[in-house]
């Protein structure tokens, strides 16, 4: 169970199917919230889409009540901002009902009971939480398991300062970080603990942490009375018709079993076992060309937006630069060049997603956001090209009765692309490997679908090193079209 | 064809020009001598407005380039300039450096301009070049190319800057003769040059200046044999 204090959090919501938004339009869409590394309640399936308990539940509920669900994957902790702002109409992840909460949402009765279990590495010494003080522990970041393990804060159960608590964005993360040897135990849910524990017999166990039961809700905007009645009456509906039980069952009953991958002694044939595993079993082959398809459909237009903005910034500055005389446009470009620089891109792009779009359309905004953080360095290039230009061109073509402006477009310009066409490849190649941050904003790009196939394998390494190669074989055939063209332009240079 | 009246020109605190008449008569060729300094190149940029000038009055071919009211764009299409470092376009083939002004400006249609464009290359012997680029020319030739993309626009004057100084000296001569030919049809020229036998040979006159102005002018066996100012006695005595 996870719980924070709502009123301040960061506002990081994401987006991963865009096009539920322009639906069908008799039945009432219902935007839900999720953030889906929390495996059995919430994660990605192998097609890309939300599955898992809370998944399942939410739409049979909204199916008794006639809506269909729309989803947004989120970081969890921007769900109940999320709500706040309208970007959401419900939540549900895993989320505990807790006073805190509820002075910013309305939440549900109650639809699962949960406790904390801790999960520790096979011979560990430790049988209760109070022995962790001291120790190094991983936890989820604002989840339950953090807050119990963080000295002087609420609900804290550990007392020692000295303790370390590494806090990961999602569950598997500190999962690893254990199974890596690097810290002696997991505080986390008990639910997906048994997930995980499962998934690495032999290696790690879970034991369960005393402490009353805490108790799960799905969560709507403060006040929103019509919506709160319409999910506890299809709530009430499901578990009067046997829907709960068999979704109950199948997420945690007994007969649940999880893919395990074949193995085998021949180190050679465990490899390929593993690869088996994660890019057919676990789809990951799919999952990794979708994300592939998101970086470069974003990393094209934003560098056709950065190229089209930087070149009419850098005139527009060049021109008050050399006639003395500041125009509107070139403040307004100066501002821009100088704003862009002197901000970091994520948050631009978590401005650009949370505060300009509330939320939504995440790929435009990514493309908006790339598109324009580009264009001032692209302005800057051009700008170094342009001066890089024998001022004896300008005079000359001046001198032939050309304007300012003729003089750049026929005689500068054209020499200044070639002088800036490295720098600009460069700054393409740094576009593309940036946009790897989108995942900020749950978009699931290249760097995205790895993450979600490490969540899912419990395998760092290959889906990782997969990825890299990945965009090192982008970049690679990006360098040499560049090489290419470069050596058109340079025809004239042959002496 | 040209008049200057009291030209003045600054570079921050540094006054290079310090007050300038001259007159330039239609057909005449002008070779502007001097020590390095003196503002004779200041003095030729500002007969095109590459220079701004602080003070006085520029007048070509009637038109006042010192009014507010004259398009200077239009000016210059009248004045040709020939630079040092000749300033061809490197990303552009030679006919292309001669067909360009013509063609943007709407005067030419190509094809016309491409046919105009060979007959000046061929005036300046570097036809069979008409599709390399600059880089792939000697100075020399680039130099008579920067000519003829001067030409191409049918100016009525052409302003020289020290066209030879930046040539191999064994390509001064073809440059020189060029500029010679040119003279001898009549072209109005101004050209700031070292090269005294051209000066002796095809100058109508000569501007001798020296600190911001013009010290002394006549024509050139006045100047180069008997000098009446100390001073260009003195350069005179350094550079023949």
């Amino acid at each position: 169970m996870k719980k924070r204090t709502s009123a301040f959090a960061l506002l990081l919501g994401v987006i991963l199917t865009l096009a539920s938004c322009s639906g069908g339009g008799e039945a009432k869409v219902l935007r839900v919230g999720t953030n889906p590394e929390f495996p059995p309640f919430e994660y990605i399936d192998n097609d890309g889409q939300v599955a898992g308990f809370d998944a399942d539940l939410i739409e049979a509920v909204a199916a008794k009540k006639g809506y269909t669900v729309s989803w947004a994957n989120m970081e969890f902790k921007s769900l109940i901002g999320s709500l706040e702002s309208g970007g959401i109409d419900v939540a549900i992840a895993g989320m505990t009902i807790t006073e805190t909460r509820k002075a910013s949402v309305d939440f549900t009765e109650p639809y699962y009971d949960a406790s904390q279990a801790l999960v520790l590495p096979v011979g560990s010494p430790i049988t209760t939480i109070d022995e962790l003080n001291g120790k190094k522990i991983a936890v989820q970041e604002g989840t339950t398991g953090d807050l119990m393990v963080t000295p002087g804060g609420e609900g804290a159960i550990l007392t020692d300062p000295a303790t370390a608590v590494s806090r990961y964005k999602k569950g598997v993360d500190a999962i690893l970080t254990l199974l890596n040897g690097a810290v002696d135990a997991v505080v986390i849910d008990a639910t997906p603990a048994a997930e995980f524990v499962k998934a690495n017999q032999g290696k790690i166990f879970a034991s369960p942490v005393a402490g009353e039961p805490e108790q799960y809700g799905i969560a709507v905007g403060k006040g929103n009375s019509a919506l709160l009645a319409d999910l506890n009456d299809g709530l009430n509906q499901i578990r009067l018709d046997g829907t709960y039980d068999k979704l109950y069952n199948q997420y945690f009953g007994t007969g649940e079993t999880t893919v395990v991958r074949r193995t085998s002694t021949n180190p050679f044939m465990d490899f390929i076992y593993q690869l088996e595993f994660i890019f057919v079993t676990n789809n990951g082959a799919y999952l990794m060309l979708q994300g592939l398809g998101v970086t470069l459909l974003i990393s094209f237009f934003a560098i056709l937006l950065g190229t089209g903005l930087g070149f009419p910034t850098a005139t527009v500055r060049m021109a008050a630069r050399v006639k003395g005389k500041k125009t509107l446009g070139s403040v307004l470009a100066d501002i821009y060049v100088d704003v862009i620089r002197g901000t970091p891109t994520v948050v631009q792009l978590l401005i650009m997603y949370m505060v300009i779009f509330n939320s939504r359309a995440g790929t435009i905004a990514a493309i908006l956001t790339f598109g324009i953080n580009s264009g001032a360095y692209v302005s800057e290039i051009v700008r170094s090209g342009i001066q890089a230009v024998d001022k004896g061109q300008t005079e000359a073509g001046r001198s032939l009765g050309f304007t300012y402006n003729e003089t750049m477009r026929y005689i500068v310009m054209p020499q200044a692309v070639k002088n800036i066409l490295p720098a600009l490849g460069n700054e393409f190649i740094t576009l593309i490997k940036e946009t790897s941050i989108v995942g900020y904003v749950a978009i699931m790009d290249l760097t995205k679908a790895g993450d979600f196939l490490i969540s899912r394998t419990y395998n760092a390494f290959i889906p990782l090193i997969t990825v890299a190669i990945v965009y090192y074989l982008l970049i690679k055939v990006l360098t040499t079209l560049l090489g290419l063209f470069e050596r058109r332009l340079n025809r004239s240079d042959n002496r | 064809m040209i008049t200057v009246k009291n030209l003045k020109k600054n570079f921050g605190d540094l006054q290079v020009l310090r007050g300038i008449d001259a007159t330039v008569g239609k057909g005449e060729c002008v070779c502007v001598i001097g020590p390095s300094g003196s503002g004779k190149s200041t003095f030729l940029r500002c007969l095109n407005l590459l220079e701004i000038p602080d003070a006085g009055e520029i007048t070509i071919d009637g038109e006042m380039l010192t009014a507010s009211t004259t398009d200077i764009n239009l000016l210059r299409r009248k004045v040709g300039m020939v630079f040092q470092q000749f300033n061809l376009f490197p990303h552009l083939t030679i006919l292309e450096n001669v067909t360009l002004a013509p063609i943007k400006h709407g005067l030419q249609s190509e094809a016309v301009a491409k046919a105009e464009g060979l007959k000046l290359l061929t005036r300046v012997g570097v036809a069979d070049k008409a599709d390399n680029y600059p880089s792939q020319l000697s100075g020399g030739q680039q130099q008579r190319v920067a000519i003829a993309r001067a030409l191409a626009l049918q100016p009525k004057v052409m302003l020289f800057d020290e066209p030879t100084s930046a040539l191999d000296p064994e390509m001064v001569g073809e440059v020189l003769d060029v500029m010679k030919e040119l003279a001898l049809d009549g072209m109005t020229m101004v050209v700031v040059t070292h090269e005294m036998n051209f000066a002796r040979e095809v100058a109508d006159r000569i501007f001798f200046m020296d600190e911001g102005k013009i010290v002394e002018s006549g024509e050139p066996a006045e100047i180069l044999n008997q000098p009446q100012n100390e001073r260009t006695k003195a350069f005179l005595s350094k550079v023949l």
